[in-house]
């Protein structure tokens, strides 16, 4: 069964790191990469990304590279309308009313720079921290129990709700729907015999399911959990070493 | 430890009582089953033993349940799930968390007992249900380890009383086995198990007590061997008669045999003298339907071949089972004959035709396919519609339509219901249903898979034989299951599937007589079968079968 998490299981100094701490290294790369537009910084925080990712993390270039394929036409179309727009800086290029401009390059560069590392700092979460993990930093952060649990549901019934669906098409196409032919309105009015029983299954499920936990001594009131999330020394260590890291760019930026 | 005094119950808007004035007592260490008609109100019982009925499905509820000398409506859900621990028949809705280990956590955490006290329940819970590994995704155990684990979920609780809900009707046999092994293990260390069960053949078995419910009264409750043996009180209210008691029953009623068996070691050695020169009606030679030619398939992204180089052949009206533990292959080997799967290599021929460019809906009208689950198709707002919809899927006129749905939904015995929302429909009528709606595109092979599982003893009898009336109308039958009685009541021959090749093809007499092979392939041999061998009547699969064989 295919399991929707990205968790990629290694040793190494982030996997090891409390869910919070990532939490707030991710928050920082994402300030960082949001306050500012200069090529050369964002240029530094997305080299800084890819050596966590390859260092601390131990998450291999193949992987990095696998995982940002799917970013390339948001970076292309970054890098090619920028110019457009922006037309400080030295002309390089103009046609009637077109001009292109260095500003505009810099700048086009700039943004993609910024999607990377937006997109990086949160793998390097996301690669590193397991889903129950998150929860319970999450929790711990102050949102209520019931509200993680849900969540954690929420993605522990994904592979599962994805496989009743893909067992319904397999009923209905074998009843002689065709689900690849037709305008755009038919197509839609197609899949109604694919979300009905899917809706009913899972209100069926949900129902078994609100049993299941209840019949497991939830609503008691306090609880204790197996594993306790800790903050070791790598972890205070990373967290001054982010803050530090905000504090000066906010400096350099602001004052 | 469970005790019901003029237990009565009925669900807000509903009309009816679901429970009548139940009063029975079960005592410490007892293993109980709960057995009755489907709809007769079991899986409710089940419920009220921990609070579930009445704090969080509603309705009337009067007289009272007492769990361990705890009034259960006095009492929060949380407080009696420390007494009673509780499993459904899903296993999948069960296991709600991202890891075994997790999953055994949650109870004992909700009641804040210290981590470490935690830590050695899930130990311990963990060996008695025999899991390894702890950090394992549970969406991804097989069906008889998600039980399991289940079981170890409730087990970390530390309840005196285990109810189970017809926790095995999704499993394979091997499954079903691992289950009832672990029950009875947990019964000798002193637990209390109840258990709701269709399969009386386990009960047979393992259970001490039987209660016997019926439109929502107990109309029995006493040992076993009281209860399983009075084929006239089960047959009347429509529960399986276990095999062997059929088997006894009959042989009594003839004068073989002195007293009604539950079991093989029960049956003393008798002289019976056996008709000789028995042998099954040989198939005709017939033209071929289903072709596979070298056919291997591996799902995408995956390196894991699903079918190796299967060659096979079935011929019109032929009725074939495929049966192999649950990953041999056997649904992925179906679903290649009408294109739900295409093959990676190799070649699927239906009736002379390489079905290579059609799509799984143009295959609609020659490969009828009914799904495991009913529920997972059905849509439409009333029964006449749900069976339409695979003629207007085939752009058909109303007039054409309307006869042909008449037609099928008479001899699905469905005609009465043909405004009613199949929502309103039982679990036997549900999957009539399935069946009418791939039926009225009147195919020449039809495919269904477990179609008997979850039904009562009148609902499937009813499907088996609508489906010997189908395939005697020329249709082909493959049928896929796990169930060896559904195979001696339908198929002529056997397709045993093993890590994706056929392991063997033939005939159930020579497939049921070699013993290394079934061991090999996980597949049980029937008490009924084994007894009918040490009484020398050959191979029989079915109680027909074997009196069939007696002069």
């Amino acid at each position: 069964m295919i399991q929707y998490t990205m968790f990629l299981r290694r040793k190494s100094f982030f996997h090891a790191l409390d869910p919070r701490t990532k939490l707030a290294f991710t928050f920082v790369m994402f300030s960082v990469a949001m306050m500012y537009k200069d090529i050369r910084v964002l240029l530094l925080i997305f080299l800084l990304n890819v050596l966590v990712l390859l260092l601390l993390c131990r998450i291999s270039i193949g992987i990095i590279l696998k995982r940002t394929r799917p970013l390339l036409p948001l970076l292309f179309m970054s890098v090619a309308l920028w110019p457009f727009f922006d037309t400080t800086g030295r002309i390089l290029f103009s046609w009637r009313f077109l001009h292109i401009a260095t500003g505009g390059i810099l700048l086009g560069g700039a943004m993609a720079f910024r999607i990377l590392t937006v997109f990086l700092s949160t793998y390097i979460l996301l690669f590193t921290t397991e889903q129950k993990d998150l929860v319970s930093g999450f929790v711990k952060l102050g949102m209520g129990y019931e509200y993680g649990l849900t969540i954690a549901i929420a993605f522990r019934y994904i592979p599962t709700i994805a496989g009743v669906a893909f067992t319904i098409m397999d009923a209905q196409k074998a009843r002689g729907l065709e689900l690849e032919r037709g305008s755009l309105f038919e197509k839609i009015k197609k899949y109604i015999p694919i979300l009905t029983p899917l809706i009913i299954s899972s209100i069926k499920m949900s129902s078994e399911l609100a049993i299941a936990i209840e019949s497991r001594s939830f609503g008691k009131g306090k609880r204790t959990t197996l594993h306790e999330l800790t903050m070791g020394a790598k972890d205070y260590f990373t967290l001054v070493l982010s803050i530090l890291f905000l504090a000066f760019f906010v400096k350099a930026r602001y004052f | 430890m469970i005790r019901t005094e003029s237990l009565t119950f009925r669900y807000a808007h509903s009309h009816e009582d679901v429970l009548k004035k139940i009063s029975l007592q079960i005592g410490k260490g007892e293993f109980v089953a709960i057995i009755g008609a489907s709809g007769s109100g079991k899986s409710t019982l089940c419920l009220t033993f921990n609070g579930i009925i009445p704090h969080s499905i509603r309705g009337d509820f009067s007289g009272k349940v007492v769990v361990c000398g705890m009034e259960t409506h006095l009492f929060p859900v949380y407080d009696l799930s420390e007494k009673v621990g509780i499993i459904l028949q899903n296993p999948e809705s069960q296991l709600f968390a991202m890891s075994v280990e997790e999953e055994l956590a949650f109870g004992p955490e909700n009641l804040a007992v210290p981590r470490t006290e935690i830590e050695r329940r899930i130990e311990e819970a963990l060996r008695t249900v025999r899991i390894q590994d702890r950090n394992a995704f549970p969406g991804a155990l097989s069906g008889g380890e998600k039980q399991r684990v289940a079981i170890a979920a409730l087990l970390t609780l530390k309840p005196d009383i285990l109810v189970l809900d017809e926790p095995t009707s999704q499993l394979d046999p091997h499954g079903k086995l691992e289950i009832y092994s672990l029950l009875s293990e947990l019964n000798r260390q002193g637990m209390t198990i109840v258990v709701v069960e269709h399969e009386t053949e386990y009960l047979a078995e393992f259970a001490q007590k039987v209660a016997l419910i019926d439109q929502g009264s107990l109309v029995g409750f006493d040992r076993k061997e009281k209860i399983l043996k009075d084929t006239g009180l089960l047959s009347l209210i429509g529960v399986r008669i276990p095999d062997i008691v059929e088997f006894t029953a009959r042989l009594k009623e003839r004068g073989y045999l002195p007293t009604i068996c539950l079991n093989e070691a029960e049956v003393p050695a008798l002289r019976i003298e056996v008709k000789t020169g028995f042998k099954r009606r040989h198939a005709p030679q017939r033209e071929e339907m289903v072709k596979f030619q070298n056919v291997t398939f591996r799902y995408p992204e995956s390196e894991h071949v699903a079918l190796k180089d299967v060659t096979l052949s079935i011929g019109k009206s032929e009725r074939v089972a495929i049966v192999g533990e649950n990953g041999s292959g056997k649904t992925t080997l179906v679903k290649h004959v009408n294109n739900l799967l295409r093959p990676t290599e190799g070649e699927v021929f239906v009736n002379g035709e390489d079905i290579k460019g059609k799509t799984t809906a143009q295959m609609a009208h020659r490969v009828g396919f009914v799904f495991q689950n009913p529920e997972h198709q059905i849509f439409a707002d009333t029964v006449f519609e749900e069976v339409a919809f695979g003629l207007r899927n085939l752009g058909m006129g109303e007039k054409e339509i309307g006869e042909r749905v008449e037609s099928v939904l008479t001899r699905t015995r469905l005609a009465k219901y043909k405004e009613t929302h199949p929502f309103f429909l039982s679990g036997g009528e549900k999957q009539r249903l399935a069946l009418a709606s791939v039926l009225v595109c009147e195919p020449d092979i039809l495919i269904l898979d477990e179609p008997t599982t979850g039904l009562d003893l009148k609902s499937a009898r009813e499907i088996v034989d609508l489906v010997m009336k189908l395939n005697a109308e020329g249709r082909t039958i493959i049928l896929v299951t796990h169930d060896m009685k559904l195979v001696g009541e339908i198929a002529e021959r056997i397709i045993v599937m093993k890590e994706g090749v056929i392991a063997v093809d033939g005939a159930p007499e020579e497939i049921f007589s070699d013993d290394e092979l079934l061991k090999r392939c996980y597949l049980e041999k029937p008490p009924i079968t084994r007894l009918a061998e040490k009484m020398g009547l050959g191979i029989c699969l079915t109680v027909k079968d074997a009196l069939e064989r007696i002069k």
